[in-house]
């Protein structure tokens, strides 16, 4: 399988003495689900921003073999902490089919995929009802299925079941087994990302003290002690 | 239907531009009127329509105010502005103008301003929310509305709201530069 995602030694600090992030490598393959866990203030966040080349970070990241660039991100889903900061528009298809018509997407195929992907997200209900009307847990599937009716080759999720109840989480994890283009989740929730991540990195002080198969990782206790996340 | 809308809206517009040009008291008055009309006519509801109107009817008044106050010339600018409130908030609920993202080509200049004003629209309910957040948490931690330790949780309060509305608009940025508005 191909390395959609490669990620070679990143560093970044805000400032010098204090790197928040050091020598990271990661790869991520094709249809493969990858969860990054750490406590809070790990890095976990950052790390997302450095590989989306919104902080400058020191390091290589590459996307199919490629160095990450701009014209990349077109191909990457992004799903935010915090829906709000993604969904903002007077209907929820208006939402999703906005970045597909600005790419230059005709506006009958661009709301083809849009209802394709809020029907994937079990959400077909609600394509004109704004998201501010939505509950979180909607509102985060809802996210999703924007940041996938681009079609993209990587899915990023920022803590994706935070402030979500028991039954937004189950329906989150139901949509998120069901996909097949690679995904990276970022999240300290072990008891969701047990059931999707195939394998784990475990961050801790902006290193990665720590990887293998989810079941290895989650079952050192230890291990998770270490890293502040039990 | 569309098309009446558009034009209706148009009118509403160039109503605008009329009140903007007027200078006989009696032309503003008449211009005032029609505009309120037009505002309570297309209005859900009369209560809602008022409270919305208030914010500018402060604003309108204030400026008078001053205006008296400092004595300086009382100029018809607050009638206008009430009036201009009128029609253009009648123009939007003829057609509303978050529609037009959904009519015009991402290459028209028109897909961007709604776009930006779909922006500022957005980040005043986040805004409005972390506002409100901040004072409910500020009420909960002082004993009397008033005096010197009201005041200066008032003041944290306030500087907090700076920063979480930094770090919401960093954020709201960064999300739709990915999703590739700012291309």
């Amino acid at each position: 399988m191909k390395s959609v995602l490669e990620v070679e030694s990143l560093t970044f600090a805000y400032d010098s003495a204090h790197p928040v992030l050091e020598g990271i490598t990661f790869s991520v393959l094709e249809g493969e689900c990858v969860g990054i866990v750490g406590a809070n203030g790990a890095g976990k966040s950052t790390l997302l921003w450095c590989l989306l080349g919104l902080l400058k970070a020191a390091g290589a990241v590459r996307f199919f073999g490629e160095k990450l660039h701009r014209r990349h991100l077109a191909r990457i889903g992004v799903v935010f902490q915090n829906p709000e900061d993604q969904l903002f528009m007077p209907r929820l298809i208006d939402d999703i089919t906005l970045p597909l018509v600005n790419r230059g997407m005709s506006r009958a195929l661009a709301a083809e995929r849009a209802m394709a992907a809020l029907a994937g997200a079990g959400l077909e209900d609600m394509t004109h009802r704004p998201a501010n009307q939505l509950s979180l847990g909607e509102r985060k599937r809802a996210a999703i299925a924007a940041a996938l009716a681009g079609s993209p080759d990587l899915l990023l999720l920022d803590e994706p079941t935070a402030e979500l109840d028991g039954r937004a989480v189950r329906q989150l994890a139901d949509v998120l087994k069901g996909l097949t283009v690679a995904r990276l989740i970022v999240s300290h929730d072990l008891s969701f990302l047990h059931g999707l991540a195939e394998r784990i990195f475990v961050l801790a002080g902006g290193r990665i003290v720590a990887q293998g198969p989810t079941n290895q990782i989650l079952s050192d206790r230890g291990l998770l002690e270490r890293a502040a996340l039990v | 239907m569309k098309v009446l809308r558009i034009v209706g809206a148009v009118a509403m517009l160039a109503a605008v531009a009329g009140i903007a040009g007027l200078h006989s008291l009696r032309g503003l008055a008449l211009g005032l009127l029609a505009g309120l009309t037009c505002y309570l006519a297309l209005a859900r509801s009369m209560a809602r329509a008022l409270r919305a109107a208030l914010p500018v009817l402060v604003f309108a008044l204030s400026l008078t105010a001053v205006q008296i106050i400092f004595r300086m010339p009382v100029t018809n600018l607050a009638v206008k502005t009430v009036a201009s409130f009128f029609f253009i908030t009648s123009a939007f609920r003829i057609y509303p103008w978050a529609n037009l993202l959904a009519g015009v080509s991402p290459l028209s200049p028109l897909f961007t301003l709604t776009c930006y004003l779909l922006f500022v629209r957005h980040f005043s309910l986040i805004f409005t929310s972390e506002a409100v957040r901040l004072l409910q948490a500020r009420s909960l931690c002082i004993t009397k509305p008033y005096g010197r330790g009201s005041f200066r949780s008032l003041v944290a309060a306030l500087v907090a709201l700076f920063e979480r509305s930094l770090v919401r608009a960093e954020r709201f940025y960064a999300a739709q530069s990915l999703r590739g508005l700012a291309e």
